[in-house]
């Protein structure tokens, strides 16, 4: 029977342009990822009320051997939240076939863009990466 | 038979971190879930807060699935607030399952009432 499955990998960054690699495995009954999310979680020190380039991203599936994503990670700060700023984050389309390898392998990086203070030093956040699959049991 | 519902399950969130879970069932008189949309009383609980939603004993979202992937500001029309499912959720009396999370971050009030709004159809409306 086929469905869909949206599969949330969260990863933690800790310091100003910082690599986190990402390396998991898709669930077994996963056939195509047709879509990507990427949302940043956390309350940063900026004084800008949005960084439409806060960090970046490269994933590749199967083992390496496709590499369909290179993007960018927006910040919108809390209280900058308006009409503008506050509507859902759209589903990067991915039409990608998961074949027997469901290696997902791939890094985020911090683009060092927080208004670092003395007293307040690095926020540390969360990137939250939600893959749409079409599934087959 | 009218063909559309817009069914609301209310769920109270009495601090900051709480983690609530809800249950119930879906409109028997509606075939399909066609979406789902969240309000909070503020933008800023949504940052963070998480949705986790099982339909008739399918995982629709996971435990970590962000709430701001499934909300939308003011400016965003009513009809189009919904995030839509691709897939076909059958409706028709299927217990859900769920558990909201608040975020906990500074500059919010508690307690309040995240609303979740299931979009039901019958089969002909798409």
């Amino acid at each position: 029977m086929e469905g869909i499955r949206r599969l949330t990998k969260t990863i933690q960054v800790y310091r100003a342009e910082q690599a986190v690699p990402i390396d998991f495995r898709l669930p077994g009954d996963a056939k195509e990822c047709f879509g990507l999310q990427a949302v940043v979680v956390g309350q940063i020190p900026t004084v800008r009320p949005v960084i439409p380039v806060f960090g970046e991203y490269s994933l590749e599936f199967e083992g390496k051997k496709v590499h369909p994503v290179n993007f960018i990670v927006p910040y919108v700060k809390q209280q900058g939240f308006d009409e503008e700023t506050h509507h859902r984050p759209g589903l990067l389309p991915l039409s990608v076939a998961i074949e027997d390898n469901r290696l997902v392998t791939g890094f985020y990086r911090d683009l060092g863009e927080q208004d670092l203070m003395d007293e307040v030093g690095f926020a540390p956040y969360m990137v939250k990466f939600t893959f749409s699959l079409r599934t087959q049991r | 038979m009218k063909n559309h519902k817009f069914q609301l399950i209310r769920i109270g969130v009495p601090s900051a971190k709480a983690s609530v879970r809800f249950t119930g069932e879906t409109d028997k008189r509606y075939k399909r879930v066609r979406g789902v949309f969240v309000a909070l009383p503020s933008p800023l609980l949504e940052y963070g807060s998480t949705l986790s939603l099982k339909v008739g004993g399918t995982d629709i979202f996971d435990e970590d699935h962000d709430v701001r992937l499934i909300t939308a500001g003011l400016g965003v029309a009513p009809n189009e607030k919904f995030f839509l499912f691709e897939e076909f959720i059958e409706a028709g009396g299927a217990a859900f399952e769920g558990k909201f999370m608040d975020a906990g971050l500074e500059g919010t009030s508690y307690p309040y009432e995240a609303k979740v709004f299931l979009w039901l159809v019958n089969p002909e409306d798409k």
